[in-house]
C-alpha cells in the first residue's frame, strides 16, 4: 500500500519585489509515498528552497493543493500547521539551527516540549534520539562546544525524536566538508533503512546521487523526476 | 506551564546585567511609590494621633468668621473681639459644655537671673488642664482665685524649666515675665512635639494677670468642651446661638469642633498621599518602558531563534507565552526588590529619624506589586506579541 505522505497538485507561489512578481515555483506536481528517499536538486535560486518551505508547512501556496498525510494544508489553521511542523515533519536545515543557549539534550528535547510531552519521556526520548546518530556522550554540551558534524548530527536528532512522517533536508551537508557530509547521509540511510522518509533538497550532485528518487527542479518547474533502481551495496 | 517559566527565567540570567538594569527602572519605581506612600500615610495617622491626644471633644472658639474649609472672613474689617464676658456667659448658659476654656496668647521675654528668653505665653484659667488635656506635674497649676486677683504666679514646661533653671528646682522661684516678677508655682507634665511645636515651651499665667501683662481685654481664643462625642455638633449650636445673642444678632467668630478639623485634615493628607503615590507611579510607568524597550531588543535578537522554534512546531501562543513570562518576571522581581527596598529606607527613616512620622501600609505593597506586574504584561505584550507573529520562513532566514 503506497501511502502518499505528500501529494502536491498544480501548485503556484511567486514573490512581490515592489511592483514586481517573481514567479518561484510553477504548476508543481509531486508526490511523495511513505518510506520513499527523495532528493530534490537544482542549482541555487531554482525554487527548491521555496518548495522545501511550503513541504515544511513553514510557508503557503498561492494556488493548487498540497495534501501532508491526507490534509489539505491550505484549509490548517496556524495552530493546526504548528502541530504538523512539531509532530509529524522533523526539520533539519544546512546552517543547523540549533539554539546556542540550550544545551544539545535541551535543544533535542524542544518538539517534543511543543508537543506537551512530560519532561522525564521527553528526556529518555531525546537521549534515545541522540544515541541513534552516536551523540549519546554530548547531552550537555552546548551546540557552540560540537564540531559541525556533530551538530548537524544533533540537529538529525531533533528532527527524528517526534518519530515524524517525514525528515525534510535543506543542504545537510552545505557546510561540511565531504567526509563528515558523508558520515550525515549515512544516517540518512539509515533512517530510510529503519522505514523513514525523507526529503532532501540540494544543489550537490553527490548528495543527490544517494536518494531513491530524484527530482529536478529549474526555475520553479520540475524538468525530470526519476527513479533509481538501486542494485543493493553495503 | 512550569517549564516555559523557567525557560524565561534562563534567558534572563543568560543576560544578567540587561535584566538587573531593566529591573532597576521598576525596582525605583515601587519603592519610591512604597516610601511616598508610607510618609503620607504615616503624616496622616500621626496627625490623626496628635488631635486624637487632644480630644475629640473640643471645640474651639476664634474671633473673626471663618470656614474651616478656607474662605475668606467676609467682615474682617469689623471683626468683634471675644471676651472674658462672653466666656462666663457661656459658662452659665451653655448646657451642652462640660467646661470652658478662655486663652490669651502672648510673648513675653522670660527673665531668670542672667539667662532671658522670648516665650509663648498662655493666659488660661485653672479649666485649661482638663480641657485641653495638658497637666501640671510638680507643684500647682494656675487656680480660679489666681485669675481672679491678678495674680503673678506661673506655670512652666518642661523645656523652659530645663533652659532657665536647668537641675535648679524652680518652684516658688521669681522670674520676670517682660518686667513683670512672677513666682513659679508649677511645671508642667512632659508633652513632647506636637506638629513640630514644643508644647512642653510654654509659660502659663493667670488670664487676667496675662491680660494685665499684654494690655488687651480680648480673648485669643475659646476652648470648650462638649459633654461627650456625640453631643459635639449639638454644643457648636448652642455655642453659636448664645454668641450670636451677645453680638447683635451677628456670627462674627467661628467654632471650629476638632472632629471636623480631624476629618479635613484627613481628607487632605489622604488626597495628598494619593497623589504624591500616583506621581511615583509615574516612574513605574517609565520603568515598563524601558521594558518594553528591552524585550523588542530581545525578540530583534532572537527572530532566528523564533523562526527554529516555530519550524519544530512552537505556536504562536508558545512563544508569545515566553516572552510575556519573561517581561512579567522581571517585572514582578522588580516589585518584590522595589517593596524590600522601600519599605527598608520607611524603616529606616523611623529607625533613624524617629520624628518623621512613616507608616508602611499594606495597601500600598499590594497596589505597588500588582502594579508593577500589570506593568510587565502591558509593556511585554506588544513585543510577545510582535515576537510570535513573525512570519517562520522570514525568521528563519534572519541572520
Amino acid at each position: 500500500m503506497d501511502k502518499k505522505v505528500i501529494e502536491i497538485k498544480n501548485l503556484f507561489k511567486s514573490y512581490h519585489i515592489g511592483h514586481v512578481e517573481v514567479p518561484a515555483l510553477k504548476n508543481i506536481n509531486l508526490a511523495v509515498i511513505k518510506n520513499q528517499y527523495v532528493v530534490i536538486k537544482g542549482p541555487s535560486g531554482s525554487g527548491k528552497s521555496t518548495l522545501m518551505h511550503i513541504v515544511g508547512c513553514l510557508d503557503r501556496a498561492d494556488r493548487g493543493s498540497y495534501y501532508f498525510d491526507g490534509h489539505l494544508v491550505e484549509e490548517l489553521s496556524d495552530l493546526e500547521l504548528a502541530e504538523i511542523r512539531g509532530g509529524k515533519i522533523g526539520f533539519i536545515f544546512q546552517s543547523f539551527n540549533l539554539i546556542p543557549r540550550l544545551s544539545i539534550l535541551k535543544n533535542v528535547e524542544l518538539p517534543l516540549f511543543y508537543l506537551g510531552i512530560s519532561a522525564s519521556e521527553r528526556s529518555s526520548l531525546a537521549r534515545d534520539s541522540l544515541a541513534r546518530v552516536g551523540l549519546e556522550h554530548r547531552l550537555t554540551h552546548s551546540p557552540a562546544e560540537l564540531s559541525g558534524g556533530e551538530k548537524q548530527r544533533a540537529a538529525i536528532a531533533r528532527a527524528i525524536v517526534t518519530n515524524p512522517s517525514i525528515v525534510l533536508a535543506d543542504e545537510p551537508t552545505g557546510n561540511l566538508d565531504s567526509k563528515t557530509g558523508e558520515d550525515i547521509l549515512k544516517i540518512f540511510d539509515r533512517i530510510y533503512r529503519d522505514g523513514g522518509t525523507i526529503l532532501i533538497v540540494t544543489h550537490n550532485e553527490m548528495v543527490a546521487e544517494r536518494g531513491g528518487r530524484i527530482v529536478t527542479v529549474l526555475d520553479g518547474e520540475i524538468v525530470s523526476d526519476i527513479e533509481i533502481i538501486r542494485t543493493e551495496k553495503e | 506551564m512550569l517549564d516555559i517559566i523557567f525557560m524565561a527565567l534562563e534567558s534572563i540570567m543568560l543576560n544578567k546585567v540587561r535584566s538587573f538594569l531593566t529591573m532597576l527602572g521598576v525596582v525605583i519605581g515601587v519603592a519610591s511609590v512604597i516610601l511616598l506612600v508610607s510618609l503620607g500615610e504615616g503624616t496622616r495617622q500621626y496627625v490623626s494621633q496628635e488631635l486624637l491626644g487632644v480630644g475629640t471633644n473640643l471645640l474651639v472658639i476664634t474671633p473673626g468668621k471663618t470656614e474651616t474649609t478656607g474662605h475668606a472672613p467676609p467682615q474682617s474689617s469689623t471683626t468683634r473681639k471675644l471676651t472674658y464676658d462672653d466666656t462666663m456667659h457661656l459658662k452659665r448658659n451653655a448646657f451642652t459644655l462640660k467646661d470652658i476654656a478662655p486663652i490669651v496668647i502672648g510673648t513675653a521675654k522670660v527673665k531668670y537671673i542672667n539667662r532671658s528668653r522670648d516665650i509663648l505665653t498662655l493666659g488660661v484659667t485653672n479649666s485649661f488642664q482638663d480641657v485641653r488635656n495638658l497637666h501640671v506635674e510638680i507643684g500647682s497649676f494656675v487656680s480660679d482665685e489666681d485669675v481672679e486677683f491678678h495674680r503673678k504666679v506661673a506655670v512652666i514646661g518642661r523645656t523652659v524649666k530645663k533652659e532657665l533653671f536647668e537641675d535648679e528646682n524652680p518652684l516658688g522661684k521669681m522670674v520676670w515675665l517682660s518686667g513683670v516678677k512672677y513666682r513659679i508655682v508649677g511645671i508642667m507634665e512632659k508633652k513632647g512635639l506636637s506638629f513640630g511645636f514644643d508644647i512642653d515651651d510654654l509659660v502659663f499665667i493667670p488670664l487676667k494677670s496675662a491680660q494685665d501683662l499684654f494690655d488687651t481685654d480680648k480673648m485669643t481664643e475659646i476652648l470648650a468642651e462638649a459633654l461627650n462625642a456625640e453631643k459635639v455638633e449639638m454644643a457648636k449650636e448652642e455655642i453659636i446661638q448664645i454668641l450670636k445673642k451677645r453680638h447683635d444678632n451677628k456670627e462674627d467668630f467661628s467654632v471650629i469642633t476638632q472632629a471636623s478639623l480631624l476629618s479635613t485634615l484627613n481628607t487632605i493628607l489622604k488626597v495628598l498621599t494619593y497623589v504624591i503615590g500616583a506621581i511615583a507611579g509615574i516612574s513605574l510607568i517609565v520603568g515598563g518602558i524601558g521594558i518594553m524597550n528591552i524585550m523588542l531588543v530581545s525578540v530583534q535578537e532572537r527572530t532566528k531563534e523564533i523562526g527554529i522554534r516555530k519550524a519544530i512546531g512552537a505556536q504562536n501562543s508558545d512563544i508569545l507565552k515566553q516572552f510575556l513570562f519573561e517581561s512579567t518576571i522581571i517585572s514582578s522581581f522588580g516589585g518584590i526588590i522595589g517593596i524590600l527596598f522601600g519599605a527598608g529606607i520607611a524603616y529606616a527613616i523611623t529607625f533613624f529619624f524617629p520624628v518623621v512620622p512613616v507608616k508602611v501600609s499594606l495597601w500600598s505593597v499590594v497596589l505597588a506589586f500588582s502594579f508593577s506586574v500589570a506593568v510587565g504584561i502591558f509593556f511585554g505584550a506588544f513585543p510577545a506579541h510582535k515576537a510570535a507573529k513573525l512570519n517562520p520562513v522570514e525568521a528563519l532566514m534572519y541572520e
